[in-house]
């Protein structure tokens, strides 16, 4: 009996992939809903917190885990409207597309202080503690939104990839914009991204939508129809459904999603980015 | 005692010591008070074991000086620290801390507390007689297990303070021992309280002396008028916020303590000394002007012991600064008040329906969390209303004031809730995770969503409502915002003709301001300038009848969302510049006090 697609082990064998594409385009200037920091701001905090962690988890007693690859590509447009679309990752690592969690590791651009809050174990407080921090990725801010030509270059890295990895869990792409394609209707090509196949299930894309406004958040819509606008609506289509697995495991800690929910997170506040970011992560077994 | 704290790893005697101890480390780096450590439980034959809990160098002392606490600990032990890594993810930092130890507890048996009161009242009396009275009364921490209290008569525990100093500030503490269990926090009246042992506590649980009240709400916990020390099924956080508030208000006190000293009504305080057959300790009575003796306290446990504080209040812990009222707001001195008059509509096109997510739900809500705001806030000068309106069973316009009075100084707002409600909100950390805070929320409208009225009568009623809230104005002026949460369906004649009458009825200028919760999907916006990004003509209708924002220009230039002719809406989004609004129109920018003549 074949076994249920999204279930594969990762393992240094069979190795998962996850592909960020961050939306650069000038609007990425404003600030978050409910916050006062810059959205680009607040992203790269998300993405160099998600890879500081993914680092962590990577270095285990056994040693380093190099289960992982790990592409971080950002995209704008120049003066002339010309497309971007470039590796973000700094320092080192700089000018790579895919490079191994290990690597990542190993590699930080440089290290940060920043002020972490946590609660204190003595006291029940939130304190602000200052803590050494990695930063890989840096915010950009420049020109459009070419979508299109984003979701064409991650297909070409990932057929690519898919073809030294046939029965690796699928490559998960999380795409974080803030605003509607600029170079054309952006849903061809992520059906073409979508279709792109291991042997263990189908590339998973996963859109998140920043929002300036302090507004009701979308967390893994079902249906299309509830949605507030057309910007919302062609994000939905872009996302893929998320699979059984994945839903499986939100129900055992408490999420309970629709049928046919999809990996997408509308007028999305930090909080809600980051549970975007973690939640997309348990799509793979093994790092849930 | 001895079953785990809620939220927690440790037992709840044990975390209670941690928040002693804590307590006695912060108190020995400040100026000295006298302090005691009493304890109460059964020994396994029945037989009540009430006494002071000093151990090491310290046992056997009744009242001791802080500023001996620094020497003589039992023992200083190495605790571990957990930092967690970012995102909560993956192995944390561990961090070694040196943590001072005087207290470590010994359970035993259940034992009633008016067991434990004779020994208090002894101790009292003696510090008294050694010291003379203090010029305050001691402040008693009663960490409390779960037995209660069993006084015969409400007014048996007050009967029993017949000492020189008169009752103690009495500060009960519980803790919880379920997540799932609200915690009760400073009620101000035992209405909703839920029966049990906490009623009990109720009574014995004094009133928040106003310095107190003060340092509590400058630590974001809620203090209603006349609200009690009291904090039932707490968690730890409750109680160190509850603990931490202390030595702050010595402090503050100590540094006025010269000031006091020179006041020639004012008897000059006794040198402190310990009680029992401690001798004075030399650097306490060098410091005349902090002293005074103290009271002890005890606390109980289910199949427990106890452990009790007892803290002495030095100077004039609990006086009020000079020309200072207690209770009252500086409101008066504030040229022209502000009235803010939060307008529900309660229409639904299925009241039937229910759930977190139907638009009155969320409108609901936001008249919650904006409210909570302005509580924790304490706008000066702001004084605040809310009117709730839908349709009676015969299908006339009910009108309901959602605050227990018509007009309620921003101030006074936390005892005005419903109740409060303890939630765990996911915030940022900094650097990329997130991390779970105990957030206290208050409830000040829960009502059910009804069938559809006319707007007419209830935006008069709030004209109303503005006028009457003038007349008690100084020379009839001031300002006023109206935030009307609705969900947009009214017909636009209708909607012009209330809020004629809105400004008709009231005598101050009035901002009308919309926060909007679509039944139809619509996407969110904010303050918008015009009414270009509305779907529908009824949203485009309520834009035009919507105010300019306070404040504009000024936020135009530091908010992205506003620009210079932004008005005062949002849809399917929070009201997030309420501050920034009620800032700007409480008088920094632009709008007459008085109404212009047509």
């Amino acid at each position: 009996m074949p076994r249920e697609p999204y279930t594969q082990e990762i393992s240094r064998q069979n190795k998962a992939c996850f592909l960020f594409l961050l939306d650069q385009s000038f609007s990425m200037e404003e600030p978050l809903g409910n916050s006062s920091n810059r959205k680009c701001d607040e992203l790269v905090t998300a993405i160099n917190g998600w890879l500081y962690n993914m680092a962590i988890r990577a270095s285990g007693d056994e040693g380093i885990k190099d289960w992982m690859d790990v592409g971080v590509l950002g995209y704008r447009t120049d003066r002339d409207a010309n497309p971007i679309i470039e590796p973000a990752l700094m320092g080192p690592l700089a000018g790579k597309t895919l490079v191994s969690i290990t690597e990542i590791g190993a590699n930080p651009a440089r290290i940060e202080t920043r002020n972490q809050l946590i609660p204190d174990e003595e006291t029940g407080e939130m304190i602000e503690v200052p803590c050494e921090v990695p930063v890989w990725v840096d915010p950009v801010v420049e020109g459009g939104t070419p979508m299109c030509h984003a979701l064409y270059r991650a297909h070409e890295i990932l057929s690519q990839w898919i073809a030294r990895h046939p029965r690796s869990f699928p490559p998960i792409v999380v795409h974080i914009t803030d605003g509607e394609s600029q170079d054309g209707d952006p849903i061809p090509y992520a059906d073409a991204l979508k279709k792109l196949a291991t042997e263990d299930g189908n590339v998973l894309l996963f859109n998140c939508h920043l929002s300036m406004t302090a507004a009701d958040p979308f967390l893994f819509p079902a249906h299309a129809e509830g949605l507030p606008d057309e910007l919302a609506r062609v994000l939905f289509e872009m996302s893929s459904v998320l699979p059984p697995p994945f839903v499986r495991l939100a129900a055992a800690e408490g999420l309970q999603l629709e049928p046919n929910a999809r990996g997408m997170a509308f007028n999305a506040d930090m909080v809600c980015l980051i549970q975007f970011l973690n939640m997309g992560t348990q799509a793979a077994p093994g790092l849930r | 005692m001895n079953v785990r704290v809620a939220g927690g790893t440790k037992s709840k005697a044990q975390t209670a010591a941690t928040a002693i101890n804590r307590l006695l480390a912060q108190l020995a780096g400040g100026p000295p008070v006298d302090c005691a450590l009493v304890g109460y439980r059964s020994w396994p034959d029945g037989q009540p074991d009430v006494g002071c809990r000093w151990q090491g160098p310290l046992a056997g002392c009744g009242f001791v000086s802080t500023s001996r606490l620094a020497d003589a600990p039992l023992a200083i032990e190495e605790r571990v620290r957990k930092v967690p890594s970012p995102g909560g993810v993956g192995p944390g930092q561990q961090e070694t801390v040196k943590f001072p130890v005087w207290y470590v507890p010994e359970l035993g048996g259940p034992l009633p507390v008016e067991q434990a009161v004779p020994f208090c009242r002894q101790l009292l009396r003696q510090a008294c007689a050694d010291q003379g009275p203090p010029v305050q009364p001691p402040l008693v921490i009663h960490l409390v297990g779960d037995t209660a209290p069993d006084f015969q008569t409400p007014d048996a525990f007050e009967a029993a303070w017949d000492v020189p100093c008169g009752k103690p500030i009495w500060l009960c503490a519980h803790l919880a021992t379920s997540d799932r269990i609200p915690p009760v926090l400073y009620p101000s009246s035992d209405r909703h309280l839920p029966s049990g042992p906490v009623r009990g506590l109720f009574q014995m649980a004094s009133e928040i002396p106003e310095p107190l009240a003060g340092s509590l709400r400058s630590a974001q916990v809620p203090i209603g008028p006349r609200a009690r020390g009291l904090i039932y099924n707490a968690r730890m956080t409750d109680l160190i916020r509850l603990l931490s508030v202390v030595p702050t208000c010595l402090a503050t006190q100590a540094a006025g303590t010269t000031e006091r000293a020179a006041t020639p009504e004012m008897p000059a305080p006794k040198p402190a000394e310990s009680s029992g057959e401690e001798k004075p300790s030399a650097a306490a009575s060098e410091q005349p002007a902090a002293t005074l003796p103290v009271s002890g306290a005890a606390p109980t446990g289910p199949p427990s012991e106890l452990t009790a504080t007892g803290l002495s209040s030095p100077t004039a812990l609990f006086r009020t600064a000079p020309g200072e009222r207690p209770g009252e707001e500086g409101s008066a001195h504030i040229a022209g008040r502000l009235f803010c008059l939060m307008l529900l509509d309660r229409s639904a096109q299925e009241p039937a329906q229910a759930g977190p997510k139907t638009p009155f739900a969320r409108l609901q809500e936001e008249v919650n969390r904006l409210l909570g705001r302005m509580a924790r806030r304490d706008h000066p000068g702001v004084d605040v209303g809310l009117l709730a309106y839908g349709a009676s069973d015969t299908a006339d316009v009910e009108l309901s004031d959602g605050l227990d009075r018509p007009i309620v100084p921003a101030g006074g707002l936390a005892g005005a809730a419903l109740r409060s409600e303890q939630v765990v909100e996911k915030v940022p950390n900094g650097i990329g995770g997130l991390v779970e805070v105990n957030r206290q929320r208050l409830v000040f409208v829960d009502l059910a969503p009804t069938a559809a009225v006319s707007p007419v009568p209830a935006l008069a009623a709030a004209g109303a409502r503005i006028a009457r809230w003038a007349e008690q104005q100084e020379h009839g002026s001031g300002r006023a915002i109206v935030i009307h949460f609705t969900r947009a369906q009214f017909d636009p004649q209708e909607l012009r003709e209330a809020v004629e009458k809105l400004h008709a009825q009231a005598p101050v200028p009035v901002y009308l301001y919309h926060v909007v919760a679509t039944e139809t999907p619509h996407r969110s916006v904010s303050y918008p300038p015009d009414s270009q990004r509305m779907d529908t003509p009824e949203l485009a209708a309520l834009w035009q009848q919507t105010s300019p924002m306070a404040g504009r220009e000024y936020l135009a230039a530091r908010r992205p969302a506003v620009s210079p002719q932004s008005r005062g809406m949002v849809i399917n989004a929070r009201f997030d510049l309420l501050d920034e609004v009620i800032e700007a129109a409480g008088g920094k920018h632009g709008m007459p006090a008085r109404k212009q003549p047509p």
